[in-house]
C-alpha cells in the first residue's frame, strides 16, 4: 500500500515536472469548454448534454497519449530492469501508474466545472445528470486508462502504445454503436452492444447509475490492469 | 524456454480474466439495480408502467423508424426516446423487444414500414451545411403484437410551443404516458378475456356475499326475503359454474355468507366497501347479496342483485363480472360512454355518408370522440331505461337535451353504484352566427338533480374579463387608406381558466396552463350537501375576479364600441365564479328524498318476482310496522316503481316502452317508493330489495362542467384560430377520466418531467464574458500551479546547491517517505535516471 501510495506520488511529480500534464490539462479543458459554450447558447436548456456529449470523444483521443509512455518509456530507457529488480510488487506498481494517471484525469474533469457553475447560475439545472455525467467520465478514463497502461506495457515504442491504445479504446466504443451493430443480425448485435463503452457512458451520463454499467467499466479496468500484471511478472521471471 | 511458457501463463491469465469479464457482464445483464439521479425520476419509469408491463400476456415489440438526418430541433430529442424505450425494455424483462431503425434510402424497409404499420415519413424543412431542402422523415414508434399495432407519430411525440418573439419551441411530449398508454391499447385489443387472465400470475377472485336463505327464521313476514335469497342463490350459483367453466386458469370464484362470518363481514364493509341491504327485522341475519372482484390489491363492486336487467339475468350478471374484470386487469383499455344528444351512427354509416358527400349528422362532439377513440372503448350509451350502464368505466354526459326521469334514474343509480361521471351541463347553445352571434336556452334536465348532490346551476352566462379574444375581421383607417385587418377584441362570453382559475390541489387539473370555455353556466358548491355522505368536494376551474352573469340567453353578441377599448364594462358586483367542480366519494342519492320513476314492468320482475310474488299488497303492508303503510297498497299495481310483491310478468311482455308509467311528481305519493334510510328497520324486507342504493361507495366520482361547449367541433376551431390549443381540451378530459378511474399513478406520469429548464437569455456580449471567463479560469489555474511548482524546485535545487538533476524530481518530500519506496520510486520515474 505504502509502496503503491509511493509510486502514484511519483508518477504525479513526474506529469507536473514535464510538460506533459500541463498540456494535458490546458488541452482537455479547452477543447471540452470550447465545445459545450458552442451548443450552450443555442440549446437553451439549463444542461450540461453538450459537454458530457464531447467527453467520450476527448477521452477516446487524450487518454492513450496519457498512458503511452507509462511503461514504455521505462523499457526505452532501461529503467524498467532496474524496476524489477526492486522489492516492489508488480501490482502495486501496476495500481501506482493507474491511479496517478486517473487522478489527473480527476482533476481535468474538475476544470470543467465552471460549465456546470455557470448553467447553474443562469438556469435551473438538475444536478443528478451533472453528478451521472462526471462519474461515467471518469469511469469511461479509467476504462481508456486501463487499456492505454496494458497496451503501454506491451511495447517499447510510445508512437506504437499511443495508436495501440486509441485503436483498442475506438473497438471498444465502437463495438457498441449504431454503426457497428448494424452490420449484425439482431442477437448478436445485442450481444455486442453490451460490451460498448459509449451507449454505457451515455446511460450514466443522463443521470442513472446502472449496476450492470459499473460491473462493466470494473471489470474492464480489472481485466486490464490483470493483464499488465501478468506481462510484468512474465519478464521478471525471464 | 521458460519465458516463452511463462508468456503462455500470462496468456491463459489474462484470456481466463477476460472471458471472465465477458460472462460477468452477460450474467448481469438482466439484473436492474440502478439509481436515478434526476430530481424528477424522470428515468425511472412509474409503478403504472411497471404493472402494465408485468402483465404482458408475451412479447410485444416497440419499433422506433428515426430518420439519421433530422429537424435539428427533432435530433436531441432522439436520444432520450431512445432511452426511455429502453427503460421499457428492461423493466420489462424480455417481454419488450426494441428495434430502431431508419427506414429511409431502402425502398424496402419503407415499403414493409408502410405496408405492415402503416408508418410513413413527414416532410420536414431542414436545413444542414450543404442543403436546405424539405425532406421526408421518420419519427415514429410503434408498439406491436400479435396482429394488432399502434403508431405514435410526430404529433403525438412532440410538444411544439410557439413563443412570442416567433422562435418555436419543441419539446418532447409526455412519452411514457403515451407510450404506456399504446402498449394498453395493443395488449388490450389483442386478448380474448380468457387468453389474458390465463396469463396473471395471480387470479381474479371473486367473491359473491350472499346470505345463506336457510339463515333466514320462516315467518310470513321473512316469506319473500326468502324467496328472493333462494332464487338470487340458484342463479348465482349458476353463475359462477357458467364462470369457472370458461375460464380455466387465473380465476377463482366462490360463494361466501359473511353473515355467518364475522371477519368476513368486517373486511367486506371496511376494505370493499359493500354493505348489507338495509333490511332489518327482528332476528333476522344480516341480508348480503353482492358480490366483489379483487386482483393485485384492487377491488370493484358487482351489482347482483337482479334488478335493472330486463333480459336473462344470469347473463347480465356474467356480463357485469366480465366487464369488472376487464376493468381490474392491468392494461385494460377503459370504456368510455358518452351521453349526448343527436342521431348516433354507426362508423360504417357515417363513413358511408361521407364517401357519398353528405355530411353526416350528428352532435357536436365528433372531434372529440376521434380524439378519445384510440384511448379509450368509446361508445355511445342511452339511459332511457333509466338503467345505470354497469358496463361503462367512465360516464360522459354532453349536453343533453332534456333528460327524463327515467335518465336522470339512470345516472343516479350509475353514481350510486360506485360510477364514475363527467357531466358537462349548459344553459344556452348556439343558435346562430348571422347576423348577429344568438344563443338559445338549452334545458338539460339536469338542475334538479346536480342540486341534489350539492351542485347549483343559474339559468344564467358566465361572463368574465380574463377571455379568449374573438378575432374580428375589421376595417381601419391607415393614413387616408382603408384596410381590412384582423383584430382581437375581447369577448367575455369566452371565459378562461387560467392562473389562480385551476386548483393547482388536484392532480388531475394542477398542471394545465389554460382553459377556455365558451359560452358557461356558473356553479356553485353547496358543501354541506355534497359532502354530507362523507364526500370530498372541490372545485376544480373557476374564472377570475372580474366576472359576472346575465340572465340573458339569448343576446351574445359583442359591441364594438362602448366602453373604452373593450365592448363591455366589469360590473360592481363581479366576483369569482366556479366553472368546474368534483365530488368523490360517498355521495346521497337524489332520490333519497324523490320518487322513484316506475321503471318497465319486466324490471325486477324475473329477477325475484316470479318467486315470491303474491299477487297482493305484499309483506310490505302486512309486516305491521307503522311506516310501511305509507307504501303498503300502492304496492299492488305492477307498475309500481319499485314493485316489491310484483306480479309475475305476462307472457307477452313487450318492450319497455309498453308500460312506461313514470311517475310525476303529483302522483307520486300513492305510486313510489320514499325509502329513507335514516330509518331502514322500517323498510320493509322485500321492498328494501328493490330500493335504489340511496348512499353511493367510496368509488364514486363526479365531476361537473359548467359547459359542454369546451369539447365541442366548434371549440376545436375557435381555439385553434385564437393560437390555443384544442388537444389541451382533450387532455383535461383525459386527465379527469384518470382521476375518475382512480389511475393516480398514470396521472404521475402525465405530471412529471414536465418541468422546464430554460437556461437565462444573454444578450451576445454577455455570453462572450462567460465564455472568456470559463476558459480563463482553468487555464490560469493550471498556469499558476505550473509556475509555482517550476519556482519551487529551482529553489529547491539552489538550496541544494549540487546538481539536483538526479534528487530533483523526488523534490521536497523525500525525506518524509519510506525507506524501502525511495529506491522503487528513483527507478520508476523516466526523470529519476535521466
Amino acid at each position: 500500500m505504502q509502496t503503491m501510495l509511493a509510486i502514484v506520488k511519483k508518477e504525479l511529480r513526474t506529469y507536473f515536472n514535464s510538460p506533459i500534464a500541463y498540456v494535458f490539462l490546458l488541452l482537455f479543458a479547452g477543447v471540452a469548454l470550447a465545445s459545450f459554450f458552442q451548443q450552450i447558447w443555442a440549446l437553451k436548456q439549463a444542461s450540461l448534454r453538450p459537454l458530457f456529449d464531447v467527453l467520450p470523444l476527448i477521452l477516446l483521443l487524450v487518454v492513450p497519449a496519457l498512458t503511452m509512455r507509462l511503461w514504455s518509456e521505462e523499457r526505452k530507457l532501461g529503467t524498467y530492469e532496474v524496476l524489477m529488480t526492486l522489492p516492489v510488487r508488480s501490482i502495486e506498481a501496476v495500481l501506482g501508474k493507474f491511479l496517478a494517471s486517473l487522478l489527473l484525469l480527476a482533476l481535468a474533469l474538475v476544470l470543467t466545472a465552471g460549465a456546470a457553475i455557470t448553467v447553474a447560475s443562469l438556469g435551473p439545472l438538475d444536478w443528478g445528470p451533472v453528478a451521472g455525467g462526471y462519474a461515467a467520465a471518469l469511469f469511461m478514463g479509467a476504462a481508456y486508462l486501463a487499456v492505454g497502461l496494458l497496451v503501454s506495457a506491451a511495447t517499447d515504442n510510445q508512437i506504437l502504445a499511443f495508436l495501440g491504445a486509441l485503436l483498442v479504446c475506438f473497438g471498444l466504443w465502437a463495438v457498441g454503436e449504431e454503426f457497428f451493430l448494424r452490420l449484425w443480425p439482431q442477437p448478436l448485435a445485442e450481444t455486442l452492444a453490451v460490451f460498448g463503452t459509449g451507449a454505457r457512458f451515455r446511460s450514466i451520463a443522463r443521470g442513472v447509475l446502472d449496476l450492470r454499467d459499473l460491473v462493466y467499466y470494473a471489470s474492464v479496468v480489472v481485466v486490464c490492469l490483470g493483464a499488465n500484471v501478468a506481462i510484468l511478472e512474465a519478464r521478471k521471471e525471464r | 524456454m521458460g519465458g516463452i511458457s511463462l508468456r503462455l501463463q500470462a496468456a491463459v491469465v489474462v484470456a481466463l480474466l477476460a472471458a471472465n469479464l465477458v460472462a460477468l457482464n452477460l450474467l448481469v445483464r438482466p439484473a436492474n439495480a440502478r439509481l436515478d439521479l434526476t430530481e424528477e425520476r424522470i428515468y425511472t419509469i412509474t409503478d403504472a408502467t411497471r404493472a402494465v408491463l408485468a402483465a404482458l400476456p408475451d412479447q410485444i415489440t416497440i419499433y422506433g423508424w428515426f430518420s439519421g438526418e433530422t429537424h435539428p430541433k427533432l435530433a436531441p430529442l432522439v436520444p432520450r426516446i431512445r432511452d426511455l424505450v429502453e427503460e421499457y425494455r428492461v423493466a420489462a424483462n424480455g417481454r419488450v423487444q426494441v428495434q430502431f431503425s431508419d427506414p429511409r434510402g431502402d425502398e424496402e424497409a419503407e415499403k414493409e414500414a408502410y405496408r405492415r404499420f402503416g408508418v410513413k415519413p413527414v416532410p420536414l424543412q431542414i436545413q444542414t451545411k450543404y442543403e436546405a431542402a424539405v425532406k421526408s422523415t421518420y419519427f415514429h414508434l410503434t408498439v406491436a403484437y400479435g396482429d394488432q399495432h399502434h403508431t405514435l407519430g410526430l404529433r403525438d411525440l412532440i410538444e411544439v410551443e410557439y413563443l412570442p418573439d416567433g422562435e418555436v419551441e419543441v419539446r418532447l411530449a409526455n412519452l411514457e404516458y403515451e407510450l404506456t398508454r399504446a402498449i394498453q391499447k395493443v395488449v388490450r385489443s389483442f386478448g380474448t378475456l380468457e387468453t389474458r387472465l390465463a396469463g396473471l400470475e395471480q387470479p381474479v377472485v371473486l367473491r359473491v356475499l350472499l346470505t345463506d336463505p336457510a339463515r333466514v327464521p320462516a315467518g310470513e313476514q321473512t316469506e319473500d326475503l326468502r324467496a328472493f335469497l333462494v332464487r338470487r342463490k340458484e342463479v348465482l350459483e349458476g353463475v359462477v359454474q357458467e364462470l369457472r367453466r370458461r375460464f380455466t386458469a387465473g380465476f377463482t370464484a366462490s360463494i361466501e355468507d359473511p353473515a355467518a362470518d364475522p371477519a368476513l363481514a368486517a373486511r367486506a364493509r371496511r376494505q370493499l366497501g359493500v354493505r348489507p341491504i338495509a333490511v332489518r327485522l327482528e332476528g333476522l341475519p344480516e341480508v348480503w347479496c353482492a358480490a366483489v372482484l379483487e386482483h393485485g390489491g384492487q377491488a370493484g363492486v358487482i351489482d347482483v342483485r337482479g334488478r335493472g336487467t330486463g333480459e336473462d339475468d344470469s347473463f347480465a350478471i356474467r356480463q357485469a363480472v366480465e366487464a369488472g374484470i376487464r376493468r381490474l386487469l392491468p392494461g385494460a383499455l377503459r370504456r368510455l360512454g358518452i351521453v349526448s344528444e343527436g342521431p348516433q351512427l354507426s362508423p360504417e354509416e357515417r363513413l358511408r355518408m361521407q364517401m357519398m358527400g353528405q355530411s353526416p349528422p350528428g352532435d357536436n362532439f365528433q372531434t372529440l370522440r376521434e380524439a378519445l377513440r384510440g384511448r379509450f372503448e368509446v361508445s355511445d350509451v342511452s339511459l332511457a331505461e333509466g338503467r345505470p350502464p354497469l358496463d361503462v368505466d367512465v360516464l360522459l354526459v354532453l349536453a343533453p337535451k332534456e333528460m327524463t326521469e327515467k335518465e336522470r334514474f339512470a345516472l343516479d343509480q350509475y353514481l350510486m353504484l360506485g360510477g364514475r361521471a363527467i357531466v358537462c351541463h349548459e344553459a344556452a347553445e348556439l343558435a346562430a352566427t348571422q347576423p348577429r352571434l344568438r344563443m338559445r336556452p338549452l334545458e338539460t334536465g339536469l338542475g334538479e338533480l346536480l342540486a341534489a348532490y350539492g351542485i347549483k346551476t343559474e339559468k344564467a352566462l358566465l361572463e368574465d374579463d380574463r377571455n379568449m379574444p374573438f378575432l374580428l375581421p375589421v376595417i381601419v383607417r391607415r393614413g387616408g387608406e382603408h384596410i381590412l385587418a384582423i383584430e382581437e377584441v375581447a369577448y367575455p362570453w369566452f371565459v378562461e381558466a387560467r392562473e389562480d382559475g385551476i386548483n393547482r390541489d388536484n392532480p388531475a387539473v394542477a398542471r394545465f396552463d389554460q382553459v377556455t370555455f365558451l359560452w358557461p353556466t356558473p356553479l356553485d358548491l353547496d358543501l354541506e350537501k355534497a359532502t354530507a355522505e362523507g364526500a370530498r368536494a372541490d372545485w376544480l376551474l373557476r374564472s377570475s375576479e372580474r366576472a359576472w352573469t346575465t340572465a340573458d340567453l339569448i343576446d351574445v353578441h359583442l359591441e364594438l364600441q362602448g366602453y373604452g377599448d373593450k365592448g363591455y364594462a366589469v360590473p360592481a358586483d363581479a366576483r369569482q365564479r366556479l366553472l368546474a367542480v368534483a365530488i368523490s366519494g360517498r355521495m346521497r342519492s337524489a332520490y333519497r328524498d324523490r320518487p322513484v320513476p316506475a321503471l318497465a314492468a319486466s324490471e325486477g320482475e324475473q329477477a325475484a318476482g316470479a318467486d315470491h310474488g303474491d299477487g297482493s299488497g305484499g309483506p310490505g303492508g302486512a309486516n305491521g310496522e307503522p311506516a310501511a303503510a305509507e307504501h303498503g297498497p300502492g304496492h299492488g299495481s305492477p307498475e309500481a316503481a319499485a314493485p316489491a310483491a310484483g306480479e309475475p310478468p305476462p307472457a307477452d311482455e313487450g318492450p319497455p316502452e309498453a308500460s312506461p308509467v313514470t311517475s310525476t311528481p303529483s302522483a307520486a305519493a300513492p305510486d313510489t317508493v320514499t325509502p329513507s334510510a335514516a330509518s331502514p328497520s322500517s323498510v320493509s324486507p322485500s321492498a328494501a330489495l328493490q330500493e335504489p342504493v340511496l348512499v353511493s361507495t367510496d368509488a364514486t366520482r363526479l365531476i361537473v362542467f359548467g359547459d359542454a361547449d369546451w369539447l365541442s367541433d366548434l371549440a376545436a376551431g375557435a381555439l385553434a384560430r385564437s393560437g390555443r390549443d384544442y388537444r389541451n381540451h382533450v387532455a383535461l378530459l383525459e386527465s379527469l377520466i384518470d382521476w375518475a378511474m382512480e389511475d393516480l399513478a398514470l396521472l404521475e406520469i402525465r405530471g412529471r418531467g414536465g418541468r422546464a429548464r430554460p437556461l437565462e437569455a444573454l444578450d451576445r456580449a454577455a455570453m462572450r464574458r462567460i465564455e472568456i471567463l470559463n476558459h480563463a479560469g482553468p487555464a490560469l489555474l493550471v498556469l499558476l500551479f505550473g509556475l509555482g511548482r517550476w519556482g519551487a524546485r529551482r529553489r529547491a535545487e539552489r538550496r541544494r546547491g549540487t546538481g539536483g538533476r538526479s534528487s530533483g524530481p523526488a523534490g521536497g518530500g523525500a525525506g518524509s517517505e519510506s525507506a524501502p519506496a525511495a529506491p522503487g520510486r528513483e527507478a520508476t520515474t523516466a526523470e529519476g535516471a535521466a
